[in-house]
């Protein structure tokens, strides 16, 4: 033994005793120790002039009970606490999903009620129902929901071996099928495939993944490199073949048109990130730099338009270019101070963050609206296709909102979790509708939770609260009718 | 966000977990790792893997305590960073140091072939830690979890640095007895 076991084994400590040592040394979290230890301070002092006063002194010496009340009441720890890891039994026999409210005309609230060790996703809910499966974090069965009663559909098994560019790698995982949308509900964790979102699913067989390709003696030497992959099959279609994409190190994120004949790429490096688009016909590969003579921030591909948008420092310019005679057209250019300034990270995010404008991750490339916003913070939508500008009223965009883009990138989820001095903020804009609906309530809606994400095109869901006691989770389900 | 949803979400398998643990838990993390590290693009690098491994580790585990968690995660996988730079040459942080004063712990004639189970050696540690004074225990995992310095333990404490440096002496020469005594080393 060397002194580096000792410093190695002195990881798994008892919680209790690093928590103590922490507290010493100051190293709270964010947001809570400041408060946290004024709070106590005040606790404390508040406690210490109550036992002064009421001459609380004897029965501390002489109460054990009470003085274990006082200890747990200033959080002062007599015992070490328990293990820092416990097992979460899984079952489904509580589940269930009933309407429980309505918010005006246009959204309906669905309370459901699943395993804790659950998720929801694209529509379907995924849960680990086997205590051995779960403990590999292995298996999932998927749930459709259907007025009120959940079905399980056909989880099927995929393992299949592979060869490209010289590569042998095998993928394998389960996956399972909702109206001809295939989704992958479990991939391992050390897989040389992987998808930004597993659970997204395309309107068809083929899922986007990205492979890790390795040497026969483990070098590995390209990450994320994306292929199309039929579930149904099992055939891999290297889209990229032929565009050179293969030489761009560092390609971390991808989206692919419906039709599959364009893909964009994101090369991320340590000095930032870069923009392609492959042309998957002509086999070409355009760096949206050299394309566009500068710095492109944002791009989508909408049928033959690639759409970029630029922030010149001063103004912002977004502009198409058809792609079969790559002829280019200013779409539009405003300086900052003009009075229409685009929303910059929601412009960043239509156009060029695949993650989030599309909750189907890398799936496909093709919104084509952008929300300005005024200096007095109204909102206006713009349509790239054409340019055309159109208000939204009773709209003032919130400040440092979270924004999701629907999975068919029509509508956008405005999100803040609650905080100390705010309460949550969900609202959805819909983009072909030009219409905002916020659907934050104080009786019967959210208003703690944060983090909502879109369920479906039409659907919004939360976690509402856990129920540590019986393992379960409550979700709320928002669904929402544009039309209404 | 509190702890108990963060680890539902991470149960849930939603994303978002992630981003809450990173929201809440990044500066912590980050210290851990950076006393380890001594390095702001490995400690990041490190804290980056510890949303990962948490990640791939809930479920099946569900911690109670979320901080300590992570920050065993961040230590762990800071640790092993440190080692894989470090197998050829020793750089500067606090790592080092530590091990020269844990280096006491182990009798001269001790070679790096004597193994032993980390769980055991993990198990006598805290057998060790439970018998300690709490502010010798407080401030030799200040020292050797936390890898904080002598001077910063000595100020967060109110002692001179020789104090510090004597308590800490006089806590390692028990832990060395403790190892003899329980066969050990």
């Amino acid at each position: 033994m060397n002194a580096e076991n000792i410093l190695f084994a002195l990881t798994d400590i008892k919680d209790s005793y690093i928590q103590d040592a922490q507290n010493h040394m100051g190293y709270g979290v964010v947001g809570h120790r400041k408060t946290g230890w004024l709070k106590r301070t005040l606790l404390v002092a508040a406690v210490l002039l109550l036992l002064v006063a009421a001459s609380f002194t004897t029965a501390m010496a002489s109460s054990k009970e009470f003085r274990e009340k006082i200890f747990q009441f200033l959080q002062i720890r007599q015992e070490s606490v328990p293990e820092d890891v416990i097992e979460t039994p899984i079952t489904t026999e509580d589940m269930y999903a009933e309407d429980t409210f309505t918010i005006g005309a246009a959204i309906t609230g669905q309370h459901v009620h699943t395993p804790v060790a659950s998720h929801a996703r694209v529509g379907v809910y995924l849960v680990c129902t086997d205590p051995v499966e779960m403990r590999q974090a292995s298996h999932y069965d998927a749930y459709l929901e259907q007025n009120g009663e959940f079905i399980q559909l056909e989880n099927h098994d995929f393992r299949k071996e592979y060869t490209l560019y010289g590569c042998s790698f095998t993928i394998e995982g389960t996956w399972a099928e909702r109206d001809g949308s295939t989704f992958f509900t479990w991939l391992p964790s050390d897989a040389s495939i992987q998808t930004y979102n597993q659970y997204d699913s395309t309107q068809s067989s083929m899922v986007l993944v990205h492979l890790t390709l390795q040497e026969a003696d483990g070098t590995e030497y390209y990450t994320s490199y994306p292929v199309l992959l039929d579930l149904h099959t099992g055939e891999l279609s290297d889209v990229l073949a032929g565009t050179q994409a293969y030489t761009l190190p560092g390609i971390t994120h991808a989206a692919i048109t419906p039709d599959h004949t364009r893909m964009l790429l994101q090369q991320t490096t340590q000095s930032g990130y870069k923009l392609f688009c492959a042309d998957l016909v002509k086999h070409q590969l355009y760096d949206l730099d050299v394309l566009s003579g500068q710095r492109t921030d944002a791009c989508t591909v909408i049928d033959d338009v690639l759409t970029c948008w630029q922030n010149l420092g001063d103004s912002f310019q977004i502009w198409k270019i058809d792609m079969n005679t790559m002829e280019r057209t200013e779409l539009v250019e405003h300086g900052f101070n003009s009075g229409m300034t685009p929303e910059l990270d929601a412009g960043i995010q239509f156009l060029q963050g695949f993650d989030n404008w599309n909750h189907s991750g890398d799936l496909y490339a093709g919104t084509h609206f952008a929300v300005l916003v005024d200096d007095e913070q109204a909102v206006s939508i713009m349509d790239l296709k054409n340019g055309e500008v159109t208000p939204v009223p009773g709209l003032i965009w919130p400040q440092d909102v979270e924004r999701i883009a629907s999975p068919d990138g029509k509508k956008l989820l405005l999100t803040k979790p609650k905080t100390d001095s705010s309460d949550a903020y969900i609202g959805v804009l819909d983009f072909t509708q030009r219409k905002y609906v916020e659907f934050m309530q104080a009786n019967n809606g959210p208003r703690e939770e944060g983090y909502p994400y879109w369920f479906t095109n039409d659907a919004v869901i939360f976690m509402d609260s856990i129920s540590w006691d019986s393992y379960c989770s409550n979700y709320h389900v928002y669904r929402l009718y544009s039309d209404r | 966000m509190e702890d108990e949803k963060i680890v539902a979400l991470f149960l849930q398998r939603s994303e978002q977990a992630i981003q809450a643990a990173q929201n809440k838990y990044e500066r912590y993390c980050y210290r851990i790792a950076y006393h380890i590290l001594f390095c702001n693009e490995d400690a990041k690098e490190s804290v980056n893997d510890t949303w990962l491994s948490a990640w791939n580790g809930i479920p099946p585990h569900r911690p109670t305590i979320l901080s300590t968690f992570l920050g065993k995660l961040t230590r762990r996988i800071s640790l092993n960073k440190w080692r894989d730079a470090n197998r050829q040459k020793r750089g500067g942080g606090q790592v080092d140091l530590a091990l020269e004063e844990l280096a006491q712990c182990i009798p001269d004639m001790q070679t790096v072939e004597s193994q032993v189970d980390d769980r055991e050696l993990t198990h006598c540690i805290n057998t060790f830690l439970e018998s300690l004074p709490v502010t010798e225990r407080n401030v030799f995992v200040s020292r050797y979890w936390f890898l904080a310095s002598v001077k910063e333990i000595a100020d967060r404490f109110g002692f001179t640095e020789s104090k510090t440096k004597s308590m800490l002496f006089r806590t390692r020469k028990q832990l060395r007895a403790v190892l003899q005594e329980e066969g050990l080393i």
